[in-house]
C-alpha cells in the first residue's frame, strides 16, 4: 500500500466512522462528531476531502504554560497522540508565520521553539520529511534568520524555506464565488499532513491574524485578495483547503501595530490545538478579547461550512 | 633551489587570492560573516581607498596600515602587490598565460611588446588626469581600481548581467598581455610611481647577448634589455631572470645613483631627455586642461536616486563609493542594483533602489559590507532614504473604498496609518523611504504610493 492510498484509506475510514467531518457543514448544524455528515455538494469538496483530519473536530486542546517542548507534547497527547496524524514515511508541511523580519521576542512571528518542537514530534513519529514554509513579506533570508525559524527548525531536523518564487505554486480551482482559481502552494498540495501554525497577533486590516488568515501565505497573488474582498477571499481559500491541524501560538503576541510590528506585547501563555480551523480561530479571537463575529473572515468561513464558530458546541480541554 | 621556490610561492598566493576573492564575494549573504571581514581587509590594501578617505572624510581611518603596507612593500620590492597578491592581477596573469599559449606566433608577440612599449609612457598622463578629476571632486576613478573593478564585474556576472568591462579587459589581455596592469589600472600606476624609489629590483649584471628573450617574456613591458634595470612597472615575477640564457639577470639592491642606463650611450640619453621633457610638459599641460574641462561633466548626475539606507549625502556618496558592488551582492531582497553608465560616469555602478521592483528590508547588511563607508553605519532610527507620497486618485482605498491598506500592513516602521475608513495616510516623520509600500501596492502599473529620494 503506498502512502497516498494509506492516507486516503485512513481518511475514508475515519469518515465512515463519523469521526471526521469535511465538506460543507451548514451553519447551525452541529459538528458533534456523532452527527457529522459528509455532504458532497460544494465545489470545494473534492479538494477539502483530501484534508480530512485524524483528530476529533469537536475538540479544542488548550495547552497552558511556557516551556515550548512540554506545551507541544501536552497538546498532542491530549489530541490523541501525534501518531494518529503523522504516519511513518509521511511528508509533513508546517506553515508558521515568519512573514516579517522580527525577532522571536518581538512576538510578531510564530515562536521558533514551538515550531521546532512540532518538527521533532513529527520526525519522532516517523515522518519522512518536515518542511516549514511561508511566503514572507520581506526577504526570505532576513525573515528566516531574524525569526529564528531557520536555525531552530534545522537543529530539529526539518527544512525551513520561503516559498517566494512562482515555481513553488501551481494553479488550482479553488471553486469560490470570487476566488475561483489561485496559484496555491505545491508543497501543501503534495503533503500528507498539513499543519497550519499561526501566531495570535493584531492585524490592522482584519483585526486579527489567525489560522484562516495565515493561509494567505500559501497563495502567490495576495494582491488579488486586497483588490477584491479580503474577508471573503480568506474564507473561500479556507473552504478550498483545510489544514489537518491548526496550532495557534498564543504564548504571546502583539496587540497593536500588526501584522508588521513592533507592537505592544501581551502574553497568554497558551497554545491552541484543533482540527477545525474555524473553531480554533473562534477560541483565539475570544482569548484576544474580540467577538469572533467581528473578525470578518471567521463568520464568512463558518458560512461556507469550513467549521464551527459556536464554542458551546465544542469541547474545550485545557491541559 | 631559490628560483623554484619563489614562483611556487607566487602562484600559490595568486591562486589563493583569486579563488578566495571570488568565493567570498559570491557567498556574501545575509547576515554577512567572516568572508565579508576578509574582503574588507583585502580591498583596503588599495592606496586609492586611503586617498579617498583622506580627501572625503578628512580623517585617517583605523585601517590606514593596510594601504601603507602595500606602499611599504612597493618601496622595497616594487609592484610586488600587483604581481603576487592582487586577485585581479592574478586573473589577468592567468588570462595572459592562456593568451600566450594559444596565440604562439612570433608576430603577435612582437606586436604585444610594441604596443606595450608604445603605450607605456601614457601611464603618468593618465594618472595625472585621474588625480585632477579626483582632487576636483569626482571619484568615478574608483570603478577602475582593481578590487572594485573585479568585484563589480563579478557581481554583475552573478546577478545575470553582462560583465562587459571584464570581457573587454580579458580580450585585451589575451592579445596585449597585462596592458591593463601596466598602463590603465589606477592603483597599478600609482604603485609604479612609488616603485621608482624601490630598494630591490632585477638588473642585468652578467653578459647580455641582446637576445630579447626577457622582453618577450615580460607581460608588462618592463624587461631590463636596453636599460640594464627593469622598469618601475615590473611586477617582480622573475620571468626575465628565468628565461635569460646567460643567467645575466639578478635580483639586487638598488644603487640609488646613476649607472642605470649604461647600455645606451650617455649623450644620446641627454639629447632625447631634453626633447622629451619639453614634449612631456605640453602633454601634461594638455592632460590637466582636459581633466579640468571634463570633470564637471563627470560629476553630472542624471536624476536623484533612491540610495541604500545610511548613505552619505549624494555628492559625497558618489565620491566615496568605490563601486565594488558588494552591497548589491549581499542585499537579500535584491533591492540594490548598479546604475547603468547612461546615468553619467559619476553614477556608474553606484547602488540604487527601484522600489517597484524590489524593496529595502532595512536589514542593513549593505552597511556591514561597504568597505569605503559610503554606506555609513547609521542605525535604523536615523535612516532616511526618502519619503512616501500617496497618489490618492490612484489608490483603491481612497477612490473605491477597498479594504486594502496593504501598504500600511507591510510598512516596517509603522509610518502608514489607516484613517477610520482604512484609507492610508503617511506619517512623514516616521517614513524612512524603504519602498515597501510602493513595492506591495496592488494597483496595476505604477504604484499609488511612491517613494521619492530625500
Ligand atoms: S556603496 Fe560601498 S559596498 Fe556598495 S558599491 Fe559602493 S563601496 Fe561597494
Amino acid at each position: 500500500m503506498d502512502r497516498r492510498q494509506f492516507i486516503s484509506g485512513v481518511g475514508y475510514g475515519l469518515l465512515s466512522l463519523g469521526l471526521a467531518g469535511c465538506g460543507l457543514n451548514l451553519s447551525g448544524k452541529s459538528v458533534n462528531p456523532q452527527n457529522t455528515q459528509n455532504t458532497p455538494n460544494t465545489p470545494s469538496n473534492q479538494a477539502a476531502s483530501s484534508a480530512a483530519s485524524a483528530y476529533n473536530r469537536g475538540k479544542l486542546i488548550i495547552a497552558e504554560g511556557t516551556d515550548p517542548n512540554s506545551l507541544i507534547e501536552k497538546g498532542f497527547a491530549a489530541l490523541g497522540g501525534i501518531g494518529a496524524l503523522v504516519r511513518r514515511g509521511a511528508t509533513v508541511v508546517l506553515k508558521p508565520n515568519f512573514s516579517v523580519a522580527r525577532k522571536p521576542e518581538e512576538a510578531a512571528t510564530t515562536n521558533p521553539q514551538l515550531v521546532a518542537a512540532v518538527v521533532k514530534q513529527c520526525l519522532a513519529a516517523g515522518a519522512k520529511e518536515v518542511k516549514v514554509i511561508d511566503y514572507p513579506f520581506q526577504s526570505p533570508a532576513v525573515c528566516l534568520t531574524n525569526s529564528g525559524i531557520k536555525e531552530a527548525v534545522e537543529a530539529a531536523g526539518g527544512k525551513a524555506y520561503a516559498i517566494n518564487a512562482q515555481s513553488f505554486y501551481t494553479q488550482v480551482d479553488t471553486g469560490g464565488q470570487i476566488l475561483k482559481t489561485a496559484l496555491f502552494s505545491k508543497d501543501v498540495l503534495n503533503a500528507d499532513v498539513f499543519i497550519n501554525f499561526p501566531i495570535l497577533k493584531h492585524h490592522s486590516m482584519t483585526k486579527l491574524t489567525l489560522g484562516l488568515k495565515n493561509m494567505m501565505g500559501l497563495v502567490w497573488d495576495r494582491g488579488y485578495f486586497h483588490r477584491t474582498d479580503l474577508t471573503q477571499c480568506i474564507a473561500e481559500l479556507a473552504a478550498f483547503r483545510k489544514p489537518h491541524l491548526t496550532i495557534v501560538d498564543a504564548t504571546k503576541g502583539i496587540i497593536d501595530n500588526g501584522p508588521m510590528g513592533p507592537g505592544t506585547i501581551r502574553e497568554w501563555k497558551q497554545v491552541i490545538f484543533g482540527a477545525d480551523p474555524v473553531a480554533v480561530d473562534t477560541y483565539a479571537a475570544t482569548l484576544f478579547g474580540h467577538k469572533p463575529a467581528d473578525i470578518g473572515y471567521i463568520p464568512a468561513a463558518a458560512q461556507l461550512g469550513v467549521g464551527e464558530m459556536d464554542l458551546q458546541k465544542l469541547t474545550v480541554v485545557k491541559v | 633551489m631559490k628560483f623554484k621556490k619563489a614562483p611556487l610561492l607566487r602562484y600559490s598566493l595568486q591562486f589563493i587570492s583569486l579563488v578566495s576573492f571570488i568565493l567570498f564575494l559570491a557567498n556574501l549573504s545575509y547576515p554577512p560573516g567572516l568572508g565579508n571581514q576578509l574582503l574588507q581587509w583585502f580591498s583596503r590594501l588599495d592606496p586609492w581607498l586611503l586617498l579617498s578617505e583622506l580627501r572625503w572624510q578628512q580623517e585617517v581611518p583605523y585601517w590606514v596600515w593596510l594601504p601603507l603596507l602595500t606602499l611599504a612593500s612597493t618601496l622595497l620590492w616594487g609592484r610586488i602587490f600587483c604581481g603576487w597578491l592582487c586577485p585581479f592581477g592574478a586573473f589577468l596573469a592567468l588570462t595572459d598565460t592562456i593568451g600566450r599559449a594559444v596565440f604562439k606566433f612570433k608576430m603577435l608577440s612582437l606586436t604585444r611588446n610594441k604596443v606595450l612599449h608604445a603605450l607605456q609612457h601614457m601611464q603618468y598622463y593618465w594618472l595625472l588626469f585621474l588625480m585632477i578629476v579626483f582632487v576636483l571632486g569626482s571619484n568615478w576613478v574608483f570603478f577602475l581600481t582593481p578590487f572594485a573593478l573585479f568585484s563589480h564585474e563579478i557581481v554583475r556576472g552573478l546577478q545575470g548581467q553582462v560583465p562587459w568591462m571584464l570581457m573587454g579587459i580579458t580580450a585585451g589581455t589575451l592579445f596585449f598581455s597585462r596592458l591593463w596592469c601596466s598602463v590603465l589600472c589606477p592603483t597599478g600606476i600609482l604603485l609604479s610611481l612609488a616603485a621608482k624609489l624601490r630598494l630591490f629590483h632585477y638588473r642585468i649584471v652578467g653578459d647580455c647577448v641582446q637576445c630579447e628573450k626577457c622582453t618577450r617574456a615580460c607581460s608588462v613591458g618592463a624587461a631590463p634589455a636596453h636599460t640594464s634595470v627593469v622598469k618601475e612597472g615590473c611586477l617582480t615575477c622573475g620571468n626575465c631572470q628565468r628565461v635569460c640564457p646567460t643567467k645575466a639577470i639578478e635580483w639586487q639592491r638598488s644603487s640609488w645613483r646613476g649607472r642605470d642606463r649604461q647600455l645606451v650611450p650617455a649623450d644620446d640619453v641627454a639629447a632625447t631627455k631634453r626633447k622629451e621633457s619639453r614634449r612631456q610638459f605640453f602633454k601634461a599641460a594638455f592632460t590637466a586642461l582636459m581633466a579640468a574641462a571634463l570633470w564637471r561633466k563627470t560629476v553630472w548626475a542624471a536624476e536623484k536616486a533612491l540610495r541604500p539606507p545610511g548613505v552619505l549625502p549624494e555628492p559625497e556618496f558618489t565620491a566615496v563609493c568605490n563601486r565594488c558592488g558588494r552591497c548589491i551582492q549581499v542585499c537579500p531582497s535584491k533591492a540594490l542594483s548598479p546604475m547603468p553608465i547612461t546615468e553619467g560616469l559619476a553614477n556608474f555602478e553606484t547602488p540604487y533602489i527601484i522600489p517597484r521592483r524590489n524593496r529595502c528590508d532595512l536589514c542593513l547588511a549593505c552597511q556591514k559590507v561597504c568597505p569605503t563607508g559610503a554606506i555609513a553605519k547609521v542605525p535604523l532610527e536615523k535612516v532616511r532614504m526618502g519619503k512616501a507620497v500617496i497618489d490618492k486618485p490612484r489608490c483603491i482605498a481612497w477612490t473605491e473604498g477597498k479594504q486594502c491598506l496593504i501598504c500600511g500592513e507591510q510598512c516596517p516602521v509603522l509610518a502608514i496609518e489607516g484613517d477610520e475608513q482604512h484609507r492610508p495616510i503617511v506619517l512623514t516623520d516616521k517614513c524612512v523611504g524603504c519602498g515597501s509600500c510602493e513595492n506591495v501596492c496592488p494597483v496595476d502599473g505604477e504604484a499609488a504610493i511612491r517613494v521619492f529620494p530625500s
